[in-house]
């Protein structure tokens, strides 16, 4: 089992000191190490792809005889999500840089296309 | 009786004004909160603007009505400031309130402040945050466990009646058996995860911290329900959770002892003497015990160290300084503006995380890591399913130890982690548990046990926290705060 912190920190959008890369290596050797213990359960190819669809409560639905068809939301509820909506001004009141105009204010960011 | 309780009595009763239990609790905080550094921000102004329009406009109808509640830093509140315990969201005001804090309020609660926590609820010390550990109100050289750490310690030290936390792998059920008090992780899908800012969405669950099982139920059964907000909550019945911690009793209950927890390597004597001593009680009052088992139980720890850290590396992807949060000063590039941000706002802990759960989502590794995991996972909730049908409840310890020194344990995150070999199965399950103090070690410090049910049994674990509490009162410890 090969990994590089530095590798999977590039994946993650964090760029880490050379302290850091170090003391990471070290802890994750070691954490890597304890979680390697799970090659000791076998699973077929068919069950690891029958944990995509795994979902913690569907045991639950299971167990108490409900469908969880009832999860899609009667009319009253869809009322209730739709009026939970953010104003322009709610919405962009915690970002670190605006532009636009009040009522059409615009996240500001650095250019992504280069001229 | 709880404080929450007698307090609600009171004010009933007319026994005591609402100015004044307010004025006497603002003091308290003042003098306790630097020793135990419980709370990041008080709410004195609000405090004492809600106590006046409560005091003219006596709801009796509202059941929370004037009590004060904490609120952990990971669940909002309208227009406060939301940032679990991290740089990256210093500042960030929620622009609208979890569904459990409009709830609370809407049962006329008052809020006291935002309580201390692990950084996005990683942790089991209260260590892992830019504001100062949370000492154990009991022992200030001591944590207060984690990540719930100032929710529990605000209870402990009397600076509020009640608090709300969050419990993924045991963030609530370790700092109440740290600082002695009654904690609750509630069924996943019991009570809304609206507004509160996700670690690994499907462990994450709110609950209730108090004196005791009754408190606690008062808590609950205001904040418990379907959600439209959230889907993951279910169309289940919210039970009277009161009226059960009420009649709780332990006799005719059927306790069940999974094996797997009741080993004697890596814990404490002590905690290993006073559960054997609850189960005495338990036996005593007419309880019969019956020995479970949950063979998966040994790669518990393995299982959540990969699946929580891959829901957490998806979730903190949203930090990234463009919407909301910090965003660093100096970048070369949009992409240097989000690595720079992340890699300034978030602690050590939290970046270990992201990168472990990054890790076992990368290409090549999923299969033996992710989905391994989830599949061990499966089982862990298959056999607490089983085992649970053939009983009412289960009984086993919350902790290795009594609550630690602080710093013990901070270079050492596997040892950390370890920390949680009694809690994080029950949430890859998703079941309920309670976690209530059975006694205190030698230095006096609190040992806590706790009860595990069925998909939404909490009335039934209220109950037979109850009923242990009316058949084995537990002094609570003395305070080291002043």
């Amino acid at each position: 089992m090969s990994f590089s912190v530095e590798k999977i920190a590039q994946l993650a959008y964090l760029s880490l000191t050379d302290d850091e890369k170090k003391s990471f290596d070290t802890q994750f050797k070691g954490i890597l190490s304890y979680v390697d213990q799970l090659q000791k359960v076998p699973m077929s190819a068919e069950e690891a792809k029958a944990m995509g669809e795994f979902h913690i409560s569907s045991a639950f639905y299971k167990q108490l005889g409900l469908s969880p068809s009832i999860t899609l939301r009667d009319e009253d509820q869809m009322e209730e999500v739709n009026s939970l909506t953010l104003t322009n001004e709610e919405a962009l009141s915690n970002a670190p840089q605006t532009g636009g105009i009040p009522g059409e204010l615009l996240f500001e960011v650095p250019s992504i296309i280069s001229k | 009786m709880g404080r929450l309780s007698q307090l609600r009595d009171d004010l009933k009763n007319k026994k005591i004004r609402l100015t004044e239990v307010y004025d006497d609790l603002i003091v308290k905080i003042k003098t306790r909160n630097p020793q135990v550094n419980a709370y990041l921000e008080v709410f004195e102004e609000e405090m004492r603007a809600r106590t006046k329009i409560l005091e003219t406009e006596a709801s009796e109808a509202a059941p929370l009505a004037g009590l004060p509640i904490g609120i952990k830093d990971m669940i909002s509140m309208k227009n406060h400031v939301v940032s679990a315990s991290s740089k990256i969201l210093e500042g960030y005001r929620a622009p609208r309130s979890a569904t459990v804090t409009e709830k609370l309020k809407k049962a006329g609660a008052i809020f006291t402040g935002r309580l201390n926590c692990d950084e996005f609820a990683m942790g089991s010390s209260n260590e892992n945050t830019s504001f100062g550990a949370v000492k154990n109100p009991v022992d200030l050289a001591r944590t207060a466990g984690g990540s719930s750490g100032g929710s529990a310690a605000a209870v402990a030290a009397e600076l509020c009646v009640g608090s709300l936390g969050t419990d993924t792998g045991g963030s609530i059920r370790l700092p109440a058996a740290f600082c002695g008090i009654v904690g609750m992780k509630p069924t996943y899908g019991r009570v809304s995860r609206s507004g509160v800012i996700a670690f690994a969405s499907s462990l994450d669950q709110v609950g209730p911290f108090a004196d005791d099982a009754l408190d606690c139920a008062e808590i609950l059964q205001v904040i418990a329900g379907r959600d439209a907000r959230d889907s993951t909550t279910m169309p289940v019945p919210v039970e009277n959770y009161v009226a059960a911690a009420k009649n709780g009793s332990l006799k005719g209950l059927k306790i069940g002892l999974p094996k797997e927890y009741f080993i004697s390597e890596g814990v404490s004597p002590e905690i290993v003497k006073q559960t054997q001593a609850a189960i005495e009680v338990f036996k005593k009052e007419g309880a019969t015990i019956k020995e479970v088992s949950i063979p998966h139980t040994e790669y518990g720890i393995a299982v959540y160290y990969l699946v929580a850290t891959a829901e957490a590396a998806s979730n903190l992807s949203r930090y990234d300084g463009i919407r909301y949060g910090k965003r660093a000063k100096d970048f070369a590039s949009m992409k240097d503006l989000i690595i720079k941000t992340r890699s300034e706002g978030f602690g050590a802990e939290v970046k270990r995380r992201i990168m472990l759960g990054t890790f076992s989502l990368s290409s090549g590794y999923y299969d033996a890591y992710y989905s391994k995991a989830q599949y061990v996972r499966s089982k862990i909730q298959n056999e607490f399913l089983n085992a649970l049908k053939e009983v009412d409840v289960l009984f086993a310890p919350v902790t290795t130890s009594t609550a630690f020194k602080i710093g013990e344990k901070v270079n050492d995150p596997l040892a950390m982690y370890l920390s949680d070999i009694f809690t994080v199965s029950i949430n890859l399950a998703g079941v309920p548990a309670i976690a209530f103090p059975i006694g205190h070690d030698s230095k006096g410090l609190p040992i806590g046990g706790q009860f595990i049910g069925g998909p939404f049994q909490e009335a039934k674990l209220l109950a037979a926290t109850a009923g242990f509490e009316k058949a084995h009162p537990i002094t609570k410890a003395k305070l080291a705060c002043q």
